[in-house]
């Protein structure tokens, strides 16, 4: 219906139209009659009052017929200028028109004129229907005659000149100006007349046969337009084939759903994903027709589990959430470059109703530039477009965006709508238009969030038959004459690389002038693809045997280069690569692994690289060796990486304990100390409380403590990943002693603590000891220093060297006079000081002291005579 | 026979206490002869209590007062008569025994 005008621009086209019939009315010519009868009847009224007026009162003498007629003359309206067209009958072809058909005019105006009663006459019986139909027909006759007497008096009434003229007429009339000011008068007619004018355009308008007859004919013209448009697309194209300037691969870009390359699983899924939005983006109800299938077959077959087990766990997931949005907000499209899958998103983007928005990476994506691009993209709507379509942001190469981008993304997909109708504070809007992310590398570190909760496709590229196919299809536009081996050894040239294979076509095309032979292809020194075998398909390479081409794997082993990890992955993998019994293949592998690592370590050595060729020979011996036909699972070499970790591990903990005792060699530390020390490092106490050791335990445990603080050992607490805190031996020797063993022989926790305890006074005691010395250096006399030197030197050599210690200078403290102070903080004079001190001097010095003996008494009862008195 | 005993001042005669501890005093040195300080009494303003300072021990004691006075008497030879001379009654005795407090003096800096 896109061709009729709404109500709106329906009033300008009266407008317009009016005012080329007025200016037609200066120059007096009628040439279109019909036209010019039926509107200024009209309009004579139309300007006689204000427009909103008179409009209902057409609709009016309408409804006073039909009511359910609203409708139709409302349509009728506007296909008046295109009745014009397709019609443009004269006035006496209407009449004789009117006069054939009236029969059917009768049960026509009838139905209309009755819309109820005709319902109700289908439902009842015939013969009620043809009393009807005979009544009305009655009604008609009488309606019939007044109409006919209207159309016979007004027939003169419409002539131009008698309606209008630019003189002040004498019959009633309306005055009006045109647009450059000319005044012109409009006849004014009785209503009744009017009314059966009405009659008589109505009776012949509302002619349904009539209108649908014009509809068809306005299809047909549509229709025919549709293909001189599409015709002229075809010519285009050849036209534009000529154009060098453009590239083949945007010329050649797939433009329909069945140009696509990439896989058809693919195709349907990216699609299907892109409806499902349809009820956010179209309000439209989302066909989820999986499950009606899936209830069909089961009434069939009666086997619904079976086929429920067959959908697999996707079906578990619902595929819109409660917002009505999918429940994978963003579809990830991961593949090798130059396979299509910017291509594949636009197109499909186009097909299901979007304008896809492109954002890659030239574009800036910081953080707030996303931001802004995003909600572009998704809240807002193309002003530009014309047929307003919806967005689809295409986040082209995301895999090189900042991760906190990627982490904006993954928000404003997670935020729901009722998070947002929750707390209105929440910036991120929810998502509200599809999201294509496209990606090389799916496990970029900074797609990490995003693949959890995106729909992750994986984009193939397609089999070198399609890509041959296409390039021939191309070839043969292009008119380039291409042999088919020549395109065959393209496409597998190119390994699924649409876009390398058609620049490589492009180029050969451009140099040899449109003739391209095989010799041309295998020469061309571009359009192949990097050939970085990784090292896992060189490994794999390596343990089978490839009948194809033989001698490939030199170039396998070179292209993936890393020699180190393939020898470390042969070597981890040589014995379970095939039956050998007598170890006859072992042993050869094992000869040219240590060729390998002779040659490497000489190039490591002197750094003479020119041996280096002869790396990569080793192990295509190897292969040569190796290779089977049955698949072999290759481990990834990791016990090379994990051995030098635990190796490093150990020589930090000998390091650590080297870093006390430099004075013994490394070698001693590790043959002859370190396995020993554990069994120091663990006394035999019965209990962790020291308090309840026996003599012999204690002294033991001070060992213990003594021989931590010589080799520079320590229990340190850590927390473990249970949360509790595990006092840890650092460096842990136990490690290098004991290989695996250690855990057995590590004293119990308690016991631990109480080492550790005993450690610490253990350096407490020791530092104690080393200020005594230094003390007593410092009071000692430069008289003494001698005897004093020769009693250090006696006691170096009585200490044990691992009991030696090198001395730091001793600082002199500068005794600073001392002001005391009382409970008041005032200050008291020295002199009281000093008595203070005195007396108390005096106490501390007595020479008699009392022993406190509870209950005791010396006394003595003796028995005195009298004579000794005497 | 008589005894004579005689209160040689006219006034008042001495009034002396006993002093009662229970343990040893020692001496560091024993070679020492001669009369030694062996420690300061006082009493306490307050509650009239005898504190006896000994050593390195403070004893805090209290007065008890004895059920029979006694006297302290000198014996004088005079031409074959002996007679008594009293030179103090003991009416009290000054008690310590409960367990003495050391006192602390004087803490050196570095402990």
């Amino acid at each position: 219906m896109g061709d009729y005008p709404d109500p709106d621009e329906e009033y300008e086209l009266m407008y317009s139209d009016e005012l080329d019939l007025l200016r037609d009315m200066d120059e007096n010519s009628d040439s279109n009659p019909v036209r010019k009868k039926l509107l200024p009847a009209k309009r004579s009224l139309d300007f006689s009052s204000p427009i909103a007026n008179k409009i209902p009162v057409v609709n009016e003498t309408c409804n006073t017929n039909a009511p359910s007629n609203e409708h139709v003359s409302i349509s009728l309206t506007p296909s008046l200028t295109a009745l014009d067209d397709v019609l443009s009958p004269n006035v006496s072809n209407k009449r004789t028109v009117e006069d054939l058909f009236g029969d059917i005019n009768d049960i026509d105006f009838d139905n209309i004129q009755l819309p109820s009663k005709r319902q109700k006459t289908e439902e009842e019986s015939d013969m009620e229907l043809i009393d009807k139909i005979i009544e009305s027909r009655k009604l008609r006759q009488i309606l019939a005659e007044p109409t006919s007497r209207g159309i016979a008096d007004s027939g003169p009434d419409y002539d131009i000149n008698e309606n209008l003229t630019t003189n002040v007429p004498t019959w009633p009339f309306m005055s009006f100006t045109t647009w450059n000011g000319d005044r012109v008068y409009v006849r004014l007619e009785c209503e009744d007349l009017w009314e059966k004018s009405l009659d008589a355009v109505t009776n012949q308008l509302s002619l349904k046969t009539t209108y649908a007859s014009v509809w068809a004919e306005a299809r047909k013209i549509l229709e025919t337009k549709k293909q001189q448009q599409e015709t002229p697309n075809d010519s285009e194209e050849i036209i534009t084939n000529k154009n060098v300037n453009e590239l083949w691969v945007e010329k050649y870009k797939p433009k329909s759903y069945v140009d696509l390359l990439s896989d058809e699983p693919v195709n349907r899924t990216v699609l299907h994903w892109l409806h499902l939005w349809d009820k956010v983006v179209f309000k439209k109800d989302v066909k989820t027709k999986e499950p009606h299938q899936r209830n069909a077959f089961s009434k069939r077959t009666g086997q619904f589990q079976l086929s429920n087990k067959w959908k697999g766990k996707k079906e578990d997931e619902p595929e819109l959430d409660d917002d009505g949005r999918p429940h994978h907000k963003v579809v990830l499209l991961c593949g090798p470059p130059g396979v299509g899958k910017t291509t594949l998103a636009h197109l499909l983007a186009k097909l299901a109703g979007y304008r896809p928005v492109e954002l890659n990476a030239s574009d800036e994506r910081s953080t707030e530039a996303f931001q802004t691009a995003l909600q572009s993209a998704t809240l807002m709507q193309s002003v530009l477009d014309r047929e307003r379509r919806p967005n689809c942001l295409v986040l082209d190469e995301i895999d090189g965006a900042p991760i906190q981008t990627v982490e904006l993304l993954v928000k404003w997909c997670t935020t729901s709508v009722k998070k947002e109708e929750g707390k209105k504070k929440n910036k991120t809007q929810p998502l509200k238009r599809p999201v294509i992310a496209i990606c090389n590398d799916l496990y970029a570190t900074s797609l990490r969030p995003l693949r959890a909760c995106a729909l992750v496709v994986a984009v193939r590229g397609a089999g070198a038959a399609r890509v041959c196919a296409r390039l021939r299809r191309v070839a043969r536009a292009e008119g380039v004459r291409v042999s088919a081996r020549a395109l065959a050894a393209l496409g597998a040239r190119a390994g699924g690389d649409v876009r390398a294979a058609l620049q490589l076509l492009a180029f050969l095309e451009g140099r040899f002038d449109g003739t391209i032979n095989i010799e041309d292809v295998e020469n061309a020194a571009i359009g192949t693809r990097d050939n970085t075998t990784s090292m896992m398909q060189a490994l794999q390479a390596i343990f089978t045997i490839n009948d194809n081409n033989p001698n490939s794997i030199l170039k396998t082993i070179q292209a993936a280069g890393e020699y180190d990890r393939i020898i470390e992955g042969i070597f981890e993998n040589y014995l379970a690569a095939r039956v050998d019994s007598r170890l006859l293949i072992a042993c050869e592998t094992t000869s040219w692994l240590r060729l390998y690592d002779a040659i490497n370590t000489w190039i490591q050595r002197n750094q003479n690289y020119s041996m280096y060729s002869f790396l990569p020979l080793c192990i295509a011996r190897c292969h040569g060796l190796l290779a089977s036909r049955q698949t072999t699972k290759v481990k990834f070499p990791l016990q090379a990486q994990e051995t030098s970790r635990r190796r490093a591990e150990l020589e930090s903990a000998v390091c650590g304990v080297r870093a006390a005792r430099a004075d013994v060699s490394r070698l001693a530390l590790r043959l002859d100390l370190l396995p020993l020390l554990p069994y120091v490092l663990s006394p035999a106490l019965r209990s962790a409380n020291v308090q309840l050791c026996s003599e012999s335990e204690r002294k033991s445990l001070r060992t213990c403590a003594g021989a931590m603080c010589d080799y520079g050992l320590r229990y340190t607490q850590q927390r473990t990943l249970e949360g509790l805190y595990a006092f840890v031996l650092e460096p842990d020797i136990y490690k290098v002693a004991f290989f695996g063993t250690e855990e057995r022989i590590r004293p119990p926790p308690a016991i631990r603590q109480a080492i550790a305890r005993e450690q610490q006074l253990e350096v407490i005691r020791r530092n104690e000891n080393m200020m005594n010395r230094m003390g007593n250096k410092t009071q000692s006399s430069e008289v003494k220093q001698k005897t004093d030197k020769r009693a250090a030197n006696r006691d170096a050599a009585q200490l044990p060297n691992h009991l030696q210690r090198l001395q730091p200078k001793v600082i002199e403290k500068k005794t600073t006079t001392q002001v005391h102070k009382d409970f008041f903080g005032r200050i008291v004079p020295i002199s009281q000081v000093h008595k203070q001190d005195a007396v108390s001097d005096v106490i501390s010095s007595s020479d008699v002291f009392y022993q406190y003996r509870e209950g005791f008494n010396n006394a003595v009862r003796r028995n005195v005579r009298l004579r000794d008195l005497l | 026979m008589q005894i004579f005993v005689k209160c040689e001042s006219e006034g008042s005669v001495p009034e002396w206490a006993l002093v009662e501890l229970q343990g040893l005093i020692q001496m560091k040195e024993e070679k020492r002869n001669g009369p030694t300080v062996v420690g300061d009494l006082h009493y306490f303003n307050r509650s009239r209590h005898p504190v006896l300072v000994l050593g390195h021990h403070v004893l805090n004691g209290k007065e008890v007062k004895l059920e029979q006075a006694m006297a302290v008497m000198e014996k004088v030879n005079e031409e074959d008569k002996v007679s008594y001379r009293v030179k103090a009654i003991v009416k009290k005795k000054l008690l310590f025994k409960s367990r003495p407090k050391p006192i602390i003096s004087n803490v050196s800096e570095r402990v």
